[in-house]
C-alpha cells in the first residue's frame, strides 16, 4: 500500500497569537509533530476537542493554513492545487443558490476551460449519482447531501490528496454511512489519499490504513490502525479508552493479546472462540423503569403537514409519563424534530389534541446557535432567581470554568452542547426537549449529562440517532416511521429484537446472544478474562 | 402545473438571453402601444404565460394585489381627471368623463399588464438564469449579488427559528412594548454576530477554492441553439421595428378631448398582426409541441 512520503512533517509547532485586552495571549496549539503522509493511505488524525487535530490538518494545504506562529517543515512532494480540503461544517461551504453552480465554483475560480469544465462536471457528477439534486436550492439538501456536493465540488480539479475535517460530525449516522461509502470508493478506485480529522472513529476506523493519536498538542501515538487502538486500551485511562471505537473496546477487553476488531463481524467472528458467554453478573432485565401513572404530555390522533402534499406528522398517539427519559429514534425525515416542536408549542397541530401538565419547559434545538442570544455563557446561564448552588455545581461537573466566559460561537460544538445543557438545568425545568443532544459529544460528558439530565427529575423526550445513548440512558424508545409511531418498547428490549437498527455491540453478539446491547455488558460478561 | 412547463415546454428551456430579448420585446409593446386594444391583447398574453408558466395558484394569489392597484388606478383616473368632452355624470358637483374612464381602463392594463409579466419573468428567467447574464458584465458583483439571494432567506429562517425558540426557553410571559423591542434588538445581535462567525467560514472555504486567484471562467450552464438564435433574432428585430412605428407616430393613441376610435386601420392592421405573432409566439411553439407528441403517440400506437 504505503510507497513515498506526499507529505513529510518534521518537528513542526504551532502557535496561535490571540489578543485579550490589550495583551497578546498564545495558545499552543501542536508540539513537535514528526508524520509522513504516505501515498494511497487512509489517515486518520483523532484526539479530544482542542488537541490540534484541525490545526495540523489545515497545515497541509497553503491556502487553508490558520493565522499564526510555525516553526518546523512541512515538505510536500504535491502542489498545493492538488490538495483538496472539506470542512466539518456544511452550511457555510455551499454559497450559492444551485447545487450545479457550487459544483462548478472550484473549477470557474481555477479558470478551466468551458470543454474541461463540461467534462469533469459530467463525469464527477455520474460517478456519485447526484444529477438529481443538480439544480436544487442548497438549503433544501440534508446535511449529508451538503456534505457530498462540498465533497464532490473539490473532486472536480482532480486532487491527489483530499482533506477531511471531521467531514462526518454534524451528520447523522446514516448520512455519515454514505459519505464514508464513497471515501472508501474514492480510496479503492481512484487511489486518494485521504487525511481525515474525527472524534467518534466508530463510523470511519474501518476505512483508516493508519491512525494518529493527539493529546494536548502533541502526537502520543501513531502507527497501523490496529496497533494504534491497542496502545490506546493499554494506557488503562478511561477518558482514553473512551475514543476507542466500541467493538475494538469489547476485542480489546475480551482478549488484549489478539489484534483490535474494527467491524462487528470481526468481533462477532472472535467472540465465537470464547463460549459459551458467561451470564451478566448484574441482572439488567430488573433495572427496567416503572412507568408512573401521571402523563405529562398525552397526544391522541395528531395530524401535521408543511406542506400540501404530504403529511409530516399522522395519525400519531403517545403519551410522555412524568419523569421518564423517552428517545425517540427513526430515520431522517421521519418526523421527530417535528414531534419536538409540536411538544414545545413551537408548532400547532393541524388535527388532534395535544394534553400538557408540565410547569416549566426547556427545548434544545438541533442547531445550538439557535439558543445563544447573549455574549458570553455566563451571560447566557444567568438570571435573576439563579440557584447559586445549583449553578456552582454544574460549573464544576461540567466543568464550564474555562469556557464561562468565552462567546458561545466561539465554542466547540461539544462545548456548545454542554452549555446549552448548563442553561437549561439552572432554569429547574419540568419538562426538556433535546433533539440531536449527543451530535459530536464524547462519551465521558455522554455519561455526566446523562446523570444530570436524571437527577433533575424532569421528565425528558429526546430525539436522538445516537443508539447507544438510547440504549444506555433512555427508560423507553419509540420508533418513528412515516411519521406515525410504529412500536414503543423499554430501552433494552427495544434494541434487543432489533436485527439492524441497533447498537454495534448487539448486532455483533445478536446472532450469540441478544441480551448483550452495551460495552457493559460485555464488561459484565467478559470482565474476568482481562 | 407551472413547474413541468417551464421545465418541459420548448419556450421555457430557451436560452437566458433569448428569454431576455421575448421579455424585452413584450415589455417595449407595453410601453409603447397606447391603443386599448393592444393592451388588451397583452394582458391576456401577460396572463396566460403567468398562468402557464407559474401555475394557477400562484397567478391568482398576485391577481389579487394586481387587480386591487389596477382598479383603484382605473377609479381614481376617473374621478380625479375631469379632462375629456363626454360627460357621463357628475359626481360631487365634479364631471366624470367618458374619456378619462377609457384612458383609466388603458391604463389599468397597463399597469396589471407589467405586473402580470413580471409572475412569469420571476419563473422564467429565475435568479441563476439572471446571474448568468449578467456574469460576463459584472463578474463580482453578480457572484455577491447571488450570494446575497441565498443569505437573505437563510437570514429570515433562523430569525423566526430563533424566536420560535427563545420563546419556548424564555422565563418571561408577557413583555411590555419597550421589553419586546429590546428582545427584538438582542434577537439581531446574535444573528449579526452568528452570520459574521459563519462568514468567516465560507471566507477560508472560498479561499481554498481558491477564489480571486484566476480570471473566472463561467460554467456554461446554456447552450445556445438554432433556434434560440432564430427566436432572438425574431424578438430583436420585432422590438426594433416597434421602436421605429413608434418614432413614426404609428403607435400612438388620442384620449383627450375626444377619444379616438378604437378600430385598426392601415398600418395599424401590420402592427397588430406582427404583435400578436410574436407576442404569442410561446403558446405557438408549444402548440407545435402538443401536435408533434399527438403524433408520436399515434406513431406509436399504430405500431
Amino acid at each position: 500500500m504505503a510507497s513515498k512520503a506526499l507529505i513529510s512533517i518534521k518537528n513542526m509547532g504551532f502557535t496561535y497569537e490571540n489578543y485579550a485586552m490589550g495583551k497578546t495571549v498564545n495558545k499552543v496549539a501542536l508540539t513537535d509533530i514528526n508524520l509522513d503522509i504516505y501515498e494511497g493511505e487512509i489517515l486518520l488524525i483523532m484526539g479530544p476537542s482542542g488537541c490540534g487535530k484541525t490545526t495540523l490538518l489545515r497545515s497541509l494545504k497553503k491556502e487553508a493554513v490558520p493565522y499564526g506562529i510555525s516553526t518546523g517543515k512541512v515538505e510536500s512532494a504535491t502542489d498545493s492545487s492538488k490538495i483538496s480540503i472539506v470542512f466539518s461544517n456544511p452550511e457555510t461551504q455551499l454559497v450559492t443558490t444551485t447545487v450545479l453552480s457550487d459544483l462548478a465554483l472550484t473549477m470557474e475560480n481555477l479558470g478551466y476551460d468551458a470543454y474541461t469544465q463540461k467534462k469533469r462536471m459530467s463525469e464527477t457528477v455520474s460517478y456519485f449519482g447526484i444529477e438529481d439534486i443538480l439544480h436544487r436550492h442548497p438549503d433544501t439538501l440534508s446535511g449529508g447531501q451538503k456534505q457530498i456536493v462540498s465533497l464532490c465540488s473539490q473532486l472536480m480539479v482532480h486532487p491527489e490528496i483530499l482533506l477531511l475535517d471531521e467531514p462526518i460530525s454534524q451528520l447523522d449516522p446514516i448520512s455519515a454511512l454514505e459519505f464514508t461509502d464513497i471515501l472508501r470508493r474514492l480510496n479503492e478506485e481512484i487511489g486518494i489519499t485521504i487525511v481525515m480529522t474525527e472524534h467518534r472513529p466508530d463510523d470511519v476506523i474501518s476505512l483508516a490504513n493508519r491512525v494518529v493519536y493527539m493529546e494536548d498538542s502533541r502526537i502520543l501515538f501513531q502507527g497501523q490502525s490496529r496497533e494504534v487502538l491497542k496502545k490506546l486500551w493499554e494506557t488503562g485511562k478511561e477518558r482514553v479508552r473512551d475514543f476507542l471505537p466500541v467493538v475494538s473496546k469489547c476485542s480489546l477487553l475480551i482478549d488484549k493479546e489478539r489484534p483490535a476488531c474494527i467491524t462487528s463481524k470481526e468481533l462477532n467472528f472472535m467472540v465465537r472462540d470464547y463460549l459459551p458467554i458467561k451470564k451478566a453478573q448484574k441482572e439488567n432485565d430488573d433495572i427496567s423503569f416503572k412507568m408512573s401513572e401521571e402523563k405529562t404530555v398525552r397526544i391522541r390522533e395528531l395530524f401535521f403537514a408543511y406542506t400540501k402534499e404530504k403529511y409530516a406528522i399522522r395519525n400519531l398517539d403517545l403519551d410522555v409519563c412524568k419523569g421518564e427519559f423517552l428517545c425517540i429514534m427513526g430515520s431522517n425525515g421521519s418526523g421527530k424534530t417535528t414531534l419536538l416542536k409540536i411538544m414545545s408549542g413551537i408548532l400547532k397541530p393541524h388535527i388532534g389534541r395535544i394534553k400538557a401538565s408540565f410547569g416549566k419547559i426547556q427545548y434544545m434545538p438541533q442547531e445550538l446557535n439557535l439558543f445563544f442570544t447573549e455574549d458570553t455563557v455566563y451571560e447566557q446561564m444567568s438570571f435573576k432567581e439563579m440557584d447559586k448552588d445549583l449553578y456552582l455545581s454544574l460549573v464544576e461537573e461540567l466543568n464550564l470554568k474555562d469556557i464561562l466566559y468565552k462567546h458561545p460561537y466561539d465554542l466547540s460544538s461539544g462545548e456548545q452542547q454542554k452549555a446549552v445543557l448548563a442553561c437549561m438545568l439552572l432554569r429547574k425545568p419540568d419538562f426538556i426537549l433535546l433533539d440531536e443532544p449527543t451530535k459530536s459529544m464524547d462519551p465521558s460528558l455522554k455519561r455526566v449529562i446523562s446523570r444530570l439530565l436524571k437527577q433533575s427529575g424532569a421528565t425528558i423526550v429526546c430525539a436522538t440517532h445516537d443508539l447507544e445513548f438510547a440504549a444506555k440512558y433512555a427508560d423507553r424508545c419509540v420508533m418513528m416511521f412515516n411519521g406515525e409511531i410504529a412500536y414503543s418498547m423499554d430501552a433494552r428490549n427495544f434494541f434487543k429484537e432489533n436485527r439492524y437498527y441497533t447498537t454495534s455491540v448487539n448486532r455483533a453478539f445478536g446472532r450469540i446472544d441478544t441480551d448483550m446491547v452495551l460495552y457493559e455488558d460485555v464488561e459484565n460478561a467478559f470482565g474476568g478474562t482481562v | 402545473m407551472g413547474i413541468h412547463n417551464r421545465m418541459t415546454s420548448p419556450f421555457g428551456i430557451s436560452h437566458p438571453f433569448t428569454l431576455l430579448m421575448y421579455y424585452t420585446a413584450l415589455f417595449s409593446c407595453i410601453f409603447i402601444f397606447r391603443n386599448p386594444v393592444f393592451i388588451l391583447f397583452l394582458f391576456i398574453a401577460c396572463c396566460l404565460m403567468a398562468i402557464y408558466y407559474a401555475g394557477a395558484d400562484s397567478f391568482f394569489k398576485s391577481m389579487k394585489w394586481i387587480a386591487l392597484i389596477g382598479v383603484a388606478v382605473l377609479v381614481l383616473n376617473a374621478l380625479l381627471v375631469h379632462r375629456g368632452s363626454t360627460v357621463l355624470f357628475f359626481l360631487f358637483k365634479n364631471p366624470v368623463t367618458k374619456e378619462a374612464l377609457i384612458y383609466g381602463v388603458y391604463n389599468m392594463l397597463m399597469l396589471m399588464s407589467v405586473m402580470a409579466t413580471f409572475i412569469s419573468f420571476n419563473v422564467l428567467l429565475d435568479s441563476p438564469k439572471f446571474l448568468y447574464l449578467f456574469s460576463g458584465i459584472l463578474p463580482k458583483l453578480s457572484f455577491v449579488f447571488d450570494m446575497a439571494l441565498r443569505y437573505i432567506p437563510l437570514f429570515r429562517k433562523r430569525a423566526s427559528d430563533l424566536a420560535a425558540v427563545r420563546s419556548v426557553n424564555s422565563d418571561r410571559e408577557h413583555m411590555t412594548f419597550i421589553q419586546k423591542i429590546k428582545t427584538y434588538g438582542i434577537y439581531l445581535k446574535a444573528l449579526t454576530a452568528w452570520n459574521l462567525e459563519e462568514g468567516m467560514e465560507t471566507a477560508l472555504s472560498l479561499k481554498v477554492k481558491n477564489y480571486g486567484t484566476h480570471n473566472k471562467v463561467h460554467y456554461a450552464k446554456y447552450r445556445c441553439t438554432l433556434r434560440d438564435i432564430f427566436l432572438s433574432s425574431v424578438f430583436v428585430l420585432f422590438t426594433l421595428f416597434v421602436f421605429i412605428a413608434a418614432i413614426s407616430e404609428h403607435t400612438g393613441f388620442t384620449y383627450y378631448p375626444v377619444t379616438d376610435s378604437v378600430n385598426i386601420k392601415d398600418f395599424g392592421i401590420v402592427l397588430f398582426i406582427t404583435m400578436i405573432s410574436v407576442i404569442y409566439l410561446p403558446f405557438i411553439t408549444e402548440g407545435i409541441a402538443y401536435v408533434k407528441r399527438g403524433f408520436i403517440k399515434l406513431w406509436l400506437q399504430k405500431r
